[in-house]
């Protein structure tokens, strides 16, 4: 078992509180069963008495064809290993008892320490403390965008934003040492022939809407590509192409 | 004809003769070398389809020689577009104008050029239905019986002088590959349940089973799904006939083609599509849902003859089989033509993965590295819920498209991101050794023909004249003098098929060039042939 499988269960059981979770030894078959055993008498709740029955048997031989039918019965899916159904079934308990106390959990949730933890860490930001609205910031910020070559915008903080895109996608280490994967090579096109469906009469205003138009087939490629990606992945698992010449007929006449 | 639609012609004749600058008749013209191609005609209902007392006449039967004709297109563009619809067969005006006379129809009823006879309506007439009235109707007529007939076009990074030394060889790998012929069965093996989850998934049934590609799916009309398909609305007859069949291309004008491309008129929407340079080698597979959409169809038309009883629907033609959209044979054929629909994808999907098997087998590369990715693929005989905008007002339509494919505009939000900057993809097949084009959706398209344009080249002749007037030895000749390698399951019947059956793809195809509703991307020549 990796050290993060035994980590991940001691955390559920002590999320649980099972009793000494700290000191189980998972290979053990013994300690697996009583840990079942324990979910559903105090936490689950759910087996029908026979299968009850089955499982308190612990030294039984048959104890692992009642767990069988017991995961079965809460949903399970099929496993590889009892160590995986108990992790399942440990999931299983944490989410019931989340349900049964869904408003206190919340009102722990991560939004809400964060949300009260704000002005701290706006203190401890240096970056926050600086005022951007001087006419210094502003100078140096339109200094940076000329560097980079970023046409500036008559609003600093959206020059500021765009310098700020540049630099994270291509000034990163990544882009640095595979550039090929950051920067799109694309090939030229007359766009500016294509009809864009309305002519606004303002050629700026036509200009802008292009730009946009275009934008906006960059983010759809982007999309259309994560969902071929994401059909390939699927494929992986389901593809399996047969052909079988005897229940049809190929070549007819042919030679 | 009455006296006063006579007068409307002669003065549209008048005022289009004016437009245009020409003073001769239309058999004057027709005398030297102008080609006899209709631009798209549209006949608008004589009253507004909106106003209060169409609504109460609709369960009267109107009658065709009630309904003006107005020919919108006038532009001069050309010979192809200089001929106009005053002229047009009689018959397929008549069948035009009985569409324009369905309840709840908005607008117009489309005519596109490449316009034939078809069950119900013309194949090549395109008709959108007010969603929002209560008395709009769905007509299985107007979606045909090969429901979501498609084209596909996969491009590759091979060129035609690597294809050209092995082009026998790959024609007779791609018929090794691919079932064909009628009462093919296909060789992925599938059972009742993989059928059903098909029926519902579409593509998404090829893409877990590993038959497609993720990037296939994002270049598909609807994704390759309809969301709305319902396996058990269809009948078990159908299903049963549709079980064997996934997988095979068919006959009739089915066929999978080795192409070049031979033009390319617009290189930035080809550069979009991978497509670089002429000579660079593509395969467009172009088939239907068998006869699973077959007898979809036929269910449908049994249970809305009933229904027309019902609720006292009376149409000009008795082929024009329908039933109002809320109904629930309305509802039901929709949802058992989304499973048919879903069931063309999957049969495409399928092919395509035995055609990229076929190419990695040749060259002995994956086909991944033979960058075999989908280009697009179109239906052009489907009936689509659509958001339009209609006299300035935003309105949901049931756009029925037979014999005419869907040409969405750039910026589009139902077009693929690839595409946004070029409009849609259209692919129009041509026939057996002519050429094939892909076009690109228009704004004029979307604001004039609810985005659609032609399907492929539209048949001149019956299938019937075809077998009497050409001999099928003639056109597997002909074929061969153009180095065009040929597989094909029943020979006998490939004069049915043979170019001269049809109308030329080319002048098609300016056509709709000329007249705006698409656009011209690229030229595509046969190199090899599969049929059925």
């Amino acid at each position: 078992m990796s050290q993060e499988t035994y980590k991940g269960l001691i955390k559920y059981l002590d999320a649980l509180e099972y009793p000494d979770s700290q000191n189980l030894n998972f290979s053990n078959e013994k300690t697996v069963r009583e840990i079942v055993l324990w979910l559903e008498t105090n936490k689950l709740k759910s087996a029908k008495s026979s299968v009850l029955k089955g499982l308190q048997s612990q030294n039984s031989e048959e104890w692992n064809k009642h767990f069988e039918e017991y995961t079965g019965s809460c949903g399970g899916f099929s496993f590889n290993s009892p160590l995986e159904k108990l992790h399942w079934l440990l999931a299983k308990a944490l989410c019931n008892e989340y349900a049964k106390n869904k408003q206190l959990y919340n009102s722990h949730a991560v939004e809400k320490i964060k949300a009260s933890n704000v002005p701290k860490v706006v203190a401890e930001n240096p970056l926050d403390r600086l005022d951007y609205s001087t006419q210094e910031s502003k100078d140096r910020i339109n200094e940076l965008a000329k560097l980079l070559k970023i046409t500036p915008s008559p609003d600093h903080l959206v020059t500021l934003s765009a310098v700020r895109k540049v630099i994270c996608s291509r000034l990163s280490l990544d882009c640095a040492k595979n550039p090929e994967n950051v920067i799109v090579k694309g090939t030229p096109f007359p766009y500016k022939e294509v009809p864009m469906g309305k002519d606004f009469k303002d050629p700026s205003l036509n200009e802008a809407v292009k730009i946009l138009q275009l934008l906006n087939i960059g983010d759809i490629r982007d999309l259309q590509t994560k969902a071929s990606e994401l059909i390939v992945t699927k494929q992986k698992a389901t593809a399996d192409p047969k052909t079988d010449t005897k229940i049809g007929k190929v070549g007819v006449n042919g030679k | 004809m009455e006296d006063g639609l006579v007068k409307k012609l002669e003065d549209n004749t008048k005022r289009i003769f004016e437009n245009m600058n020409v003073k001769s008749s239309y058999s004057e013209i027709t005398k030297g070398k102008i080609r006899s191609i209709e631009p798209p005609i549209i006949i608008i209902p004589k009253k507004q389809q909106d106003s209060e007392t169409t609504k109460k006449q609709v369960e009267q039967k109107i009658k065709p020689a009630e309904i003006s004709v107005a020919v919108t297109k006038i532009k001069s563009a050309g010979h192809a577009s200089k001929a106009h619809s005053q002229y047009f067969e009689e018959a397929m005006n008549q069948a035009i104008a009985n569409v324009a006379a369905l309840p709840g129809i908005v607008g117009k009823s489309i005519g596109l050029p490449d316009i034939h006879s078809g069950y119900g309506f013309a194949i090549g007439n395109m008709a959108a239905f007010d969603m929002n009235d209560p008395l709009s109707v769905v007509s299985p007529g107007g979606v045909g019986f090969d429901i979501n007939c498609g084209v596909r076009l996969l491009r590759t990074n091979l060129y035609e002088k690597d294809v050209a030394p092995v082009k026998e060889n790959l024609a007779q790998s791609l018929f090794d590959h691919i079932p064909v012929g009628v009462g093919s069965k296909g060789i992925i093996p599938m059972n009742a349940k993989d059928l059903e989850e098909a029926l519902e998934m579409g593509m998404d049934w090829s893409l877990r089973e590993g038959h497609s590609w993720a990037e296939d799916k994002e270049h598909c009309e609807e994704y390759g799904r309809m969301l709305n398909a319902d396996p058990a609305k269809v009948s078990m007859r159908a299903k049963k006939r549709g079980l064997p069949q996934l997988g095979t291309l068919g006959a009739g004008n089915h066929y999978v083609e080795i192409q070049v491309v031979d033009e390319i008129f617009d290189k930035w929407a080809a550069a979009k599509m991978g497509i670089e340079e002429k000579g660079q080698v593509c395969v467009m597979i172009h088939s239907g849902s068998r006869g699973f959409g077959h007898q979809v169809a036929t269910d449908a038309l049994v249970e809305m003859e009933k229904a027309m009883k019902r609720d006292k629907i009376e149409t000009n033609d008795r082929q024009l089989a329908c039933a109002r959209i809320n109904s629930k044979e309305g509802q039901d054929y929709l949802k058992s033509m989304a499973a048919a629909a879903n069931f063309a994808w999957v049969n495409r999907s399928s092919m395509t993965f035995l055609t990229r098997q076929a190419f990695a087998k040749q060259f002995g590369m994956a086909p991944d590295d033979l960058d075999m990715h989908v280009i697009y693929d179109v239906s052009h005989n489907i009936a689509k819920i659509e958001e339009h905008i209609v006299d300035g007002r935003h309105k949901t339509l049931l756009v029925h498209r037979k014999g005419s494919t869907r040409a969405f505009p750039p910026h589009h939000p139902l077009i693929p991101v690839d595409y946004q900057l070029t409009g849609q993809p259209v692919l129009i097949g041509g026939t057996m050794g002519t050429c094939s084009y892909v076009l690109t959706g228009t704004l004029q398209g979307m604001i004039e023909t609810f985005g659609s344009t032609c399907h492929g080249a539209g048949r001149a002749l019956s299938r019937a004249k075809s077998r009497r007037n050409i001999e099928y030895k003639d056109v597997l000749q002909k074929l061969k003098d153009m180095d065009i390698a040929i597989r094909v399951a029943s020979p006998k019947l490939v004069m049915e098929e043979a170019p001269e059956s049809y109308k030329n793809v080319t002048d098609v195809v300016d056509t709709c060039h000329a007249a705006g509703i698409s656009k011209k991307a690229i030229k595509l020549r046969p190199i090899a042939v599969i049929k059925g």
